[in-house]
């Protein structure tokens, strides 16, 4: 018997620690001790993860298996962790906490009082089922959180108490245990023809099975099913219907924990299936690689598309995770080590920009006096430059611009299909250059129109008047930049109230900005340890 | 105005257009724009003398429906067809030499009761074996419950909705004619339904039966009670609080007493809990008290959503 070092046992208590941290919530009745609880566990696993990550490379990057019980292997539950599921769990954390610090005057607002400590409550279980999803190495522990993540996750949008928030939360659970749904029916057929629900002796028996040639339909069709449950719930493009409804109208911090985090940790087991369950060359045998690229390829440009005729911010952001997201597919599609990286990396450069996004267009929405379209937020980066200046990085990121977080990956993606064949290097290089365009299309509008200041404040109300001078107003804006802005800050914006910047607004945007650039600039060492992971994944 | 906006409008270059759109307005392919009538903040906004839904005319919603119904009829058949054909090309069903058969389901059999000490199997599996599953679906049942209680849960200051005036007004009349069938059914039922739901709980690891069948019984027996006696009588003893209690307790000992046992397991440390001998009433180390765990939180969810859905309170 040989010891394990205590710091492997870290995942384990991440998982129960956030799970008792939700449990005791309905004890706490107040929503700021809730908040603060919630805070302190996100950053004690936060910092647990590093350690964690620490040790690993220090032992030279390994994965380690963890036995959840006194039973090994086929007997009892697993976890199984090396460096991408640490580096994944540690940036999750902090993509949680600052969403939750970006969105706190929203929470506050949106969600009543009696009800705020659930809300922290589902966000705890939600970064427990998260941590699960990461970790595990069964297939049945997955399925079990990929359904506390689907309750939680339409909890969390339906607690901001509104019609539309309902609407969208029915239309989201339909859609998204649908997805669990046909996940489970694999699931079955997976083990009526294997026997096995942990992720090692399930891929020694597919092996066998593909050798042997035996049970060759039901094995496509599991793998079918697996795929498109986890499709379905990760919003890949024809199944995205639900997304924009529910990150649209849900709380900032929700949406931003939604688009960042929930759409990716079902990836993150998708990514872990294919290397420890199927395989990539059985998945390669079955054309399912290149079905997963020709749908991500379809998301990329279908969701920017949708995105350019979005009038309504949050939403616009919404359908751009819809684009994103093809992106990470894309890269699974590859079906190469590189595909994966690019992807791994993905997943993490819009974990980062995504919830600034949407935590930043929460600051402007506030700024407009809660109004979501596009026409009401002008000039308001104005009021809350901070947000403005966030929104921008954010919206450049996500258009690829070098020395941020959303370039280090479309790089890697190209470098993925030129190593590739002709068929991936035909697509996915036209795909990310039309993407690119579309990225910028609807993202640079959007900026432009919250740094124009607001001209017409007099005459809003005629109708005809504003808009021709909205026009007027945009093209003078162009010309004149940043004398004119200020000028007319000072005319028309003194008589309103200036928005209340909280300090949490402060330090998330400020985290969040740093983080961009740190991903888009010290990429080298991440991307060596996503590769490390992978490699033993 | 509206009219000089619409000649403005039809007089429209494709530049002018396209600075309009990045100003952020809806920029209208034909006919004139009505000046916004629907006062601020609504989803449903006037476009070309039609209803829009999420920017959709209603028309094309309404054109699309015929075609949607035919669509998922379609694929509700061919996923119906793949589904049967992949069933017929699955191992059958109980034979003996199909995949299933495997040193997993032995090892449960052969060594289940001497590994855990529950004669029960199934409990052993669900308890012992691949306890951090049955953790999580407790935990969902507890997400579930609590996310209900988002949803419907009153608040204090929100009571005086009509429709809840009226729910609230039944449930007294109600409870002021009670059913005399109900009553004294009830009467008779409850107490052998309870012991009955805690006798299953408790032998939960020596017979069929255990937390999850064991807390259903006791719901159901909560919800009779309820049901018969009236809410009002059952709060005294079973009101918010002890709800509360009663769904996270169980959860946080079930967490407590598994995470000893995983930290053992996983460290290859021998558990001081011992397995007794199998088939007493205290045996199967740890497996009695989850089960009484999570007959618990069963039990409290079931009452918990019935209630909830009935009166939007518990």
């Amino acid at each position: 018997m040989h010891e394990i070092p205590f710091v492997y046992n870290f995942p384990f208590f991440c998982i129960i620690l956030t799970m008792v941290g939700g449990v005791i919530m309905p004890f706490v009745r107040n929503g700021w001790l809730a908040q603060k609880i919630n805070m302190a566990i996100i950053a004690i696993v936060g910092g647990l993860n590093v350690a964690l990550l620490c040790t690993l490379l220090a032992n030279g990057g390994e994965s380690v298996t963890y036995m959840m019980g006194h039973f090994p292997a086929p007997f009892g539950n697993e976890i199984r962790f090396g460096p991408l599921e640490a580096i994944m769990a540690i940036s999750f954390c902090l993509v949680m906490g600052m969403s939750i610090l970006g969105g706190l005057k929203d929470i506050y607002h949106d969600i009543r009082p009696g009800k705020q400590n659930l809300y922290f409550l589902m966000i705890n279980l939600l970064l427990c089922s998260l941590l699960a999803l990461i970790y595990t190495n069964d297939m049945f522990t997955a399925y079990v959180f990929i359904e506390i993540n689907t309750l939680v996750a339409c909890a969390i949008v339906m607690s901001k108490d509104s019609g539309e928030t309902i609407v969208a939360t029915i239309r989201y659970l339909i859609m998204s245990l649908l997805g669990s749904g046909l996940f489970l029916m694999g699931l079955s057929m997976l083990y009526g023809i294997t026997g096995h629900l942990l992720m090692v002796p399930l891929q020694d028996s597919i092996k066998e099975m593909v050798a042997s040639g035996q049970y060759a339909i039901p094995l496509t069709v599991v793998v079918g099913l697996v795929s498109l449950g986890i499709a379905i719930k990760s919003a890949l493009y024809p199944f995205h219907s639900w997304l924009p409804g529910a990150h649209g109208s849900a709380t900032t911090s929700s949406s931003a924990i939604l688009s960042g985090l929930v759409l990716k940790g079902y990836i993150i087991l998708l990514i872990k299936m294919v290397y420890r369950v199927f395989t990539p060359e059985i998945l390669a045998e079955l054309q399912i690689t290149n079905v997963l690229l020709v749908f991500g390829v379809a998301g990329m440009i279908m969701g920017s598309v949708k995105a350019l005729k979005e009038r309504h911010i949050k939403r616009m952001i919404a359908y751009s995770s819809v684009a994103q997201i093809g992106y990470i597919f894309m890269g699974i599609g590859l079906g190469s080590t590189v595909g994966i990286v690019a992807s791994c990396f993905h997943i993490l450069a819009h974990a980062f920009t995504k919830p600034m996004l949407f935590c930043s267009a929460g600051g402007l929405v506030d700024a407009a006096g809660h109004q979501y379209e596009f026409k009401k937020l002008r000039g308001t980066a104005l009021k809350n430059p901070l947000a403005g200046i966030a929104f921008t990085i954010g919206s450049l990121s996500m258009i690829g611009i070098p020395l941020l977080a959303g370039f280090p990956p479309k790089l890697y993606f190209s470098t993925g299909a030129i190593q590739g064949n002709w068929f991936q290097l035909g697509v996915v290089l036209t795909a990310l250059a039309v993407s690119t365009v579309l990225n910028a299309l609807y993202y640079l509008p959007a900026v432009i129109n919250m740094w124009t200041p607001k001209k017409s404040q007099e005459t809003s109300h005629g109708d005809a008047h504003g808009d021709a001078h909205d026009a007027h107003g945009d093209a003078h804006g162009h010309a004149d930049e940043l004398a004119a802005v200020e000028e007319h800050e000072d005319e028309h914006e003194e008589t309103h109230e200036k928005p209340r910047i909280t300090v949490s607004f402060v330090v998330s945007m400020v985290i969040f900005i740093a983080s961009n650039f740190a991903l888009g600039i010290f990429y080298e060492p991440i991307i060596n340890i996503i590769q490390q992971g992978v490699s033993v994944l | 105005m509206s009219n000089s906006n619409n000649t403005n409008r039809k007089s429209q270059k494709p530049w002018e257009k396209f600075i309009c759109w990045v100003n952020g307005d809806t920029v209208l392919e034909d006919g004139p724009r009505k000046p916004e009538e629907i006062p601020d903040g609504r989803k449903v906004t006037v476009h070309s003398e039609e209803n829009t839904i999420e920017g959709t005319p209603l028309s094309h919603i309404r054109k699309f429906r015929k075609f949607y119904i035919a669509a998922s009829i379609v694929i509700c058949c061919a996923f119906i067809g793949l589904m049967l054909f992949t069933t017929s090309q699955m191992p059958p069903f109980g034979a003996v030499d199909v995949p299933t058969n495997n040193e997993v389901a032995e090892k449960y059999i052969i060594d289940g009761v001497k590994d855990t000490g529950a004669v029960n199997i199934v409990a052993s599996m669900i308890l012992d074996y691949r306890a951090f599953d049955t953790l999580g679906e407790s935990t969902v049942l507890f997400t579930a419950v609590m996310s209900v209680i988002i949803l419907l849960r009153k608040d204090k200051d929100h009571v005086n909705d009509e429709e809840d005036l009226r729910i609230l007004e039944e449930h007294r009349i109600l409870e002021e004619r009670p059913n005399v069938v109900l009553k004294t059914v009830g009467f008779l039922l409850v107490p052998f339904i309870f012991l009955f739901g805690i006798y299953v709980v408790l032998n939960g690891h020596i017979s069929p039966g255990g937390g999850f069948s064991g807390g259903a019984i006791l719901g159901a027996g909560l919800i009779l009670y309820a049901n018969a006696f009236g809410f009002s009588k059952l709060r005294k003893f079973f009101n918010f609080k002890v709800f509360t209690a009663f769904t996270s307790g169980p959860l946080l000992v079930y967490a407590g007493l598994k995470t000893y046992s995983f930290y053992t397991g996983a460290n290859h440390i021998e558990s001081i809990i011992p397995t007794g001998t199998p088939g007493a009433i205290l045996s199967g180390s740890l497996i009695l008290p989850l089960n009484i765990c999570v007959g618990m939180i069963v039990a409290c969810t079931m009452f918990g959503f019935y209630s909830l859905f009935s009166k939007g309170e518990i």
